[in-house]
């Protein structure tokens, strides 16, 4: 039963996915409403995944890369609709439904067994360190997605500045949040390992890459904020970001060992 | 010497700095942290002693890494320092820029519900007249600041960390053991399961320091350290110890022992005992020849003893399980049911690094909030409509604005 739920909402997320570029090339608003209809239930379908596997676990389904990747997938949906009532703005819908079906179909890849929790993942700080990373991810990934449609709206003539500023501005918003939230993931980490492995931190891999990952966007957002650095270079900076950020999700999991290869 | 100063200060000095701490940081996490020299010959054949001679096993600790920490916490200090001073300039001059800025009149806007807007979301009216000026809370203004400082106190922390902190790892065996400091850990009982039956690693113990002061009986497992003193204990690993009892022959005195590694056993005469191991299983064949299981996850349901019985000048390997004997010319040695024992990490850090630390991050935390999520702006309105005069905040605050009603 879990698994036609997984992959019910998989199969939405591709339809989505087709309806929202079938919508964009024959200029269809009865498609795009169809489609935004298509990813609204792919989300919704996997929301009730995550809850039942959340009950059949008994505990907080985030313990390993399928779980993760799949309440990343879902957060990315969730915060695509906010972003479609804010915005209107087309393409958005089919660039953040494609995101989530690529993560969701990653973590199609891993393992689906329902596990009980190690030891050291037992712990009042698990649903803060992984929640927050979680929602930082998808900020993260919300504004390369809103970073790639400025890039495909730029230079255009026909393109008006205002929206081009809106798009920069909601970029920004978006990385100002996954900033808050990585850094959140990273501190809530440091106190947990302490009482955990007896040290705030230890160069593990993944610890290394989140703060690479933090350095980063900091630097974004010192560039941005203090050396007016806006529009092209900054729509480029976020789409690298996400890069460091996949690479940190997954690149990690997959080259290193480390304290964090929860599989 | 004002320019030097100025440049030291400077985001892009920070910046310069942030380049060399990402790569060191990408080449810690490419080669392995503080391994043996053999692993490095084996997984980097070809430039194993270029990373041993750079110090690159060791990335995080070694000068460069240290250096570039220390310059960035100098560039830090004097940014932060500098920032602090100009905050109240900066408000200053954004409320002097707001009496003046052209008012730009927006569309379905309405004086008195602008007003109520702001009243109820706390900003600050400076003056009457026609012209209403509104500054946002003292605090938000100071977010970058905050936020510079706590990094700052973060890598402080760190660095206090690595400094004072220090910690030692001991196998603690059931019953009395003395530790360095005069610090005895009475050891109750070990358990390999919680009280809901997980798997966990549950240490029943009781500390008593130099003084005499005890922690009383305390349980500590893994994310459950004991603080007693000023030491931490932690749940860090466990191990299986062979228990065997020796009886000596000749005078009829029994000696129990834990074995914890390869041990050597003699009564004194000319037979012995080697004891290698403790093995979670075994196989028998048909004739009685036992084999030993070398590897299973979780708890040892069949475990078997592998020694060398060394009497009467020969050499012979046996399997032995718990409640068996083997008997010398000299001795008896008993072997009973292994017993698991618990690491335990002893760790001793000063606590004002904890409290530095812990400040650091809420106030890190509190930082980024204010810079990102708490609009810092002056604001003039009339009759006809707005100006935001903001760094950071125009954009935001305008979509805000526009939804009045």
């Amino acid at each position: 039963m879990l698994d036609v739920l997984f992959f019910g909402g998989l199969v939405l997320y591709f339809v989505s996915v087709v309806a929202h570029f079938l919508a964009l090339a024959f200029r269809s608003d009865k498609i795009e409403r169809l489609s935004w209809g298509v990813f609204y239930a792919a989300i919704a379908l996997n929301g009730v995944y995550i809850a039942a596997r959340g009950v059949v676990a008994g505990r907080l389904p985030l313990a390993n890369q399928f779980e993760f990747a799949t309440a990343f997938a879902w957060m990315i949906g969730l915060m695509a609709i906010l972003l479609h009532i804010r915005t209107r703005e087309p393409w958005l819908g089919a660039l953040t439904s494609a995101a989530a079906f690529l993560i969701l179909s990653f973590a199609a890849l891993q393992p689906r067994t329902v596990s009980e929790l190690m030891p050291a993942l037992r712990s009042g700080w698990f649903a803060f360190h992984i929640g927050s990373a979680v929602l930082s991810y998808s900020g993260f990934m919300i504004a390369a997605c809103v970073s790639l449609r400025y890039l495909m709206l730029d230079g255009r003539e026909e393109t008006e500045p205002e929206r081009l500023e809106r798009l920069d501005y909601l970029s920004y918003r978006m990385i100002a949040f996954g900033f808050l939230m990585l850094t959140v993931t990273i501190l809530t980490g440091c106190i947990w390992a302490e009482q955990a492995w007896s040290a705030f931190w230890t160069w593990d891999p993944k610890e290394t890459w989140a703060l690479i990952t933090w350095l980063i966007y900091a630097a974004y957002l010192h560039l941005r904020l203090n050396r007016k650095w806006q529009g092209r270079r900054t729509a480029i900076y976020a789409l690298a970001g996400i890069v460091c950020v996949l690479f940190t999700f997954i690149g990690v999991n997959v080259l290193f060992a480390g304290l964090h290869s929860y599989k | 010497m004002k320019r030097f100063l100025s440049f030291i200060r400077s985001m892009r000095f920070g910046m310069l700095l942030l380049l060399p701490v990402l790569v060191c940081s990408v080449i810690g996490s490419v080669i392995p942290q503080g391994e043996s020299e053999t692993l490095y010959a084996q997984n980097f054949p070809g430039m194993y002693h270029l990373i041993l001679a750079l110090g690159l096993d060791r990335i995080f600790s070694g000068w460069v890494f240290l250096t570039l920490t220390a310059l960035f916490c100098i560039n830090l200090a004097l940014c932060s320092a500098s920032q602090l001073n100009a905050v109240p300039a900066r408000r200053e001059s954004a409320v002097e820029q707001a009496q003046t800025a052209p008012i730009v009149p927006a569309e379905g806007y309405r004086a008195e519900a602008f007003s109520a807007y702001m009243k109820k979301h706390g900003w600050r009216r400076i003056g009457g007249g026609e012209r209403r000026i509104y500054v946002s809370s003292g605090l938000s203004w100071y977010g970058s600041v905050v936020t510079h400082f706590a990094i700052l106190g973060v890598i402080l922390g760190a660095l206090g960390i690595f400094g004072l902190s220090a910690h030692e790892d001991y196998e603690i065996l059931p019953g009395e053991n003395t530790i360095p400091g005069g610090i005895t850990i009475r050891l109750e009982d070990f358990r390999l399961s919680d009280a809901e039956g997980r798997v966990d690693y549950v240490s029943r113990l009781e500390v008593i320091d130099a003084a005499g002061r005890s922690s009383g009986p305390r349980e500590i497992s893994v994310n459950h350290p004991l603080r007693f003193g000023a030491n931490k204990y932690y749940q860090q690993s466990y191990g299986i110890s062979g228990e065997v009892t020796v009886t000596v022959k000749a005078t009829g005195e029994e000696r129990p022992l834990h074995l914890t590694e390869q041990s050597f056993i003699s009564a004194g005469g000319t037979d012995s005992v080697m004891y290698h191991d403790v093995y979670p299983g075994y196989v028998e064949d048909a004739e009685g020849n036992r084999q030993a299981i070398v590897q299973a996850l979780g708890e040892y349901v069949d475990p078997a003893y592998y020694i060398v019985v060394m009497r009467g000048g020969g050499m012979e390997p046996m399997i032995v399980l718990p409640g068996e004997s083997v008997e010398t010319e000299d001795a008896v040695y008993r072997f009973e049911a292994p017993l698991y024992y618990p690491g335990i990490r002893v760790k001793t850090t000063p606590v004002s690094v904890y409290a530095l630390l812990y400040l650091s991050f809420a106030m890190l935390t509190a930082g980024l909030y204010l810079c990102f999520f708490v609009p810092a702006a002056a604001v003039a309105a009339d009759g006809d409509g707005y100006a935001i005069v903001s760094r950071k905040w125009a954009e935001e605050l305008r979509q805000r604005f526009d939804l009045i009603k």
